[in-house]
């Protein structure tokens, strides 16, 4: 076996040690009362064919290949909803930790160095932690960001194949019709190959365009979807969450300031961990003299990150501007691309959550800036570089042991959902018309509060270090 | 030598992602195993299993004939630093799971504090939106019936 090869199977190895320790928290969840239980009832009935057609009719959204997704899950599982909804949830942690990897391309000792740093940033981002957290009861977020970071491997790839071409179209067109951030795919491919990536070729750029602009078109001039109002739902502005009624009245008519916001706020929150869901809580604890321990390292990791990035692309500011990038720089520049990217398509509203393919993209930028930070670091420098690096990787460390427990809190929050189900049930003014949702509702019920029981909780005093929600 | 003991320096970085997987995979094998290290266990009584959070244990506390008023230890790290002797709505009440209060109620709990005036003094915002506004407490004084409890 060469050095090359160790080093790449101990990376992958680890990823795989960081992905069954979060598959094994992530079985600790069961499929969850809001946002997962009505979608299931949902399902129940129509056929797959009606379910995906109805899908057509939305006015916010177009999302039928996600409603196909679940239905098809939902008939599969056959009753044995826990194994299947939450095995596909692990998987799809897998799958992301996987492909993080293909592309991160770990080849050296001190890329594999590295990579402990890279996943923590992958898991322990404040925009991941809701893609593990929530389940709807597929988590089409960790699809979306699986589908871009997918696209980015395989369009930085050498050259384009026929089948690769087929693959990175069906998977565009299967991301966009599950959720509108799979337009951030295509966004990733079209600007690989303008970086002058090789892995996918022009017509299949092409082709994917055209798809775009005919998906465009259906869906504003044809299905007359439009965009989520403000009417919609709550949104983190300043230094508190604003009422859809409060957004009304401040925003209607003239909303334009509020999608500027929500975009900046976007940007920022992947860059500086600061705004979370657009509310401005490191500013207001620092003005409070109060900052609080998590807000403190997530603000300090995420800013430390993007310095690494900005001192990367400030280095090399000469071939970033004539656009002769080798594979490092491309991937760079793809999450900054990325990020942008979707700040826009956020613009309606900003949750964590919907920057979680930027947030994926920040895991590599951050590793190959690393990388290049410490091999341009001569001695003496040579000290302070790994320094620096290693307390980021302190920081992320701390994000991602963060995660975990947060995971724990989540799985007996659902199950407090169960036992309360029928008292939501009716503040959602849902009633279970037919035996199938009553055996659906005990089948779940019998899943959460006897056949899984809660994982066992942290103490408390790790409350004071973990505690997100406050 | 000096060359290859400089390049493990290289290798700072990835102690602190390390040893975080680490401990949690030997914390998830341990359990796996019986144990329940950095964690406070299984519940053992119905205001515990509420006061930790599992809603779902006390349940099944309850369905197996635990009853849903008697005033029950939760151990010291759990609701406080010390112990605390508490009722499972009180519990409830405190860790602010509105839902669990409705449950406890619906199979007929009862409480010995005024728990509107408790859910006030501890800040407990989603039970204050069930339960209703309180009257005619003293500040802290409900709180500190529970927590004085001998």
């Amino acid at each position: 076996m060469t050095a090359d090869r160790r080093w790449t199977i101990a990376s992958y190895a680890y990823g795989l040690l960081v992905a069954a320790v979060l598959g094994y928290f992530l079985l600790g969840l069961v499929v969850q009362v809001s946002d997962s239980f009505g979608n299931l009832l949902a399902v129940q009935r129509p056929t797959l064919a009606a379910l995906v057609r109805d899908q057509f009719t939305q006015h916010a959204y177009l999302r039928p290949l996600l409603w196909g997704q679940i239905k098809l899950v939902y008939e599969l599982s056959d009753g044995q909803y826990y194994v299947w909804f939450r095995g596909i949830h692990v998987v799809q942690v897998v799958m992301l930790i996987a492909v993080c990897l293909a592309l991160m391309r770990p080849k050296t000792a001190l890329d594999a160095a590295l990579v402990p740093l890279g996943i923590a940033i992958l898991t322990g981002s404040h925009t991941f932690a809701p893609m593990v957290r929530e389940a709807f009861p597929i988590n089409s977020f960790l699809t979306i960001a699986i589908g871009c970071l997918f696209a980015a491997w395989l369009t930085l790839r050498d050259r384009a194949r026929w089948y690769t071409d087929a693959l990175m179209l069906a998977i565009f067109i299967g991301c966009v019709l599950t959720f509108e951030s799979g337009i951030l795919v295509w966004v990733v491919c079209v600007a690989a190959v303008g970086l002058g990536a090789r892995g996918l070729s022009r017509p299949a750029v092409a082709a994917m365009t055209m798809c775009l602009v005919a998906y465009m078109v259906v869906r504003m001039f044809v299905l007359h979807v439009g965009s989520p109002s403000l009417a919609e739902r709550a949104s983190g502005f300043g230094f508190g969450i604003l009422e859809p009624n409060q957004l009304m009245a401040r925003f209607e008519g003239r909303a334009w300031p509020f999608y500027l916001y929500n975009v900046v706020s976007s940007i920022s929150t992947v860059l500086f961990s600061e705004p979370k869901g657009g509310v401005w809580l490191f500013i207001d604890e620092l003005t409070r003299a109060s900052v609080d321990r998590w807000t403190a390292v997530s603000v300090a990791s995420s800013t430390v990150s993007t310095a690494l990035i900005g001192w990367f692309v400030w280095t090399r500011r000469a071939r970033f501007l004539s656009r002769t990038l080798d594979r490092d720089e491309r991937i760079v520049a793809l999450f900054l691309i990325a990020l942008a990217a979707n700040a826009v398509i956020s613009f309606p509203y900003t949750k964590n959550i919907i920057m979680s393919p930027a947030g994926a993209f920040l895991a590599v930028a951050t590793y190959v800036a690393s990388r290049a930070w410490l091999q341009a670091a001569a001695p003496p420098r040579t000290a302070f570089a790994i320094a620096v690096v290693t307390m980021l990787s302190c920081g992320w460390a701390f994000r991602e042991a963060g995660t975990h427990y947060n995971l724990r809190q989540t799985a007996a929050e659902q199950r407090t959902e169960w036992v309360a189900v029928d008292g939501w049930l009716e503040r959602q003014r849902i009633a279970l018309t037919s035996d199938d949702a009553h055996w659906l509702r005990d089948q779940l019920h019998r899943d959460a509060v006897w056949n899984h029981p809660t994982p066992f909780q942290f103490s408390r005093v790790w409350a004071r270090w973990f505690e997100i929600d406050r | 030598m000096v060359r290859n003991r400089s390049v493990a320096w290289y290798g700072l970085p990835a102690l602190p992602p390390l040893a975080v997987t680490i401990a949690i995979a030997a914390m998830a094998v341990g359990e796996m195993a019986g144990s329940h290290p950095l964690t406070i266990g299984a519940p053992r009584n119905v205001a515990e299993a509420i006061a930790m959070g599992d809603a779902a244990a006390a349940a099944r506390f309850v369905e197996t004939g635990a009853s849903v008023s008697d005033i029950a230890l939760i151990r010291p790290g759990i609701l406080a630093d010390g112990p605390v002797l508490a009722t499972p709505l009180e519990a409830a009440v405190i860790r602010d799971q509105a839902g669990t209060v409705e449950f406890l109620v619906a199979r007929g709990a009862t409480a010995p504090t005024d728990l509107r005036c408790l859910a006030r003094d501890v800040g407990a915002r989603s039970v204050r939106r069930r339960v209703g506004a309180e009257a005619g407490c003293r500040a802290g004084d409900a709180l500190h019936a529970v927590m004085a409890r001998p």
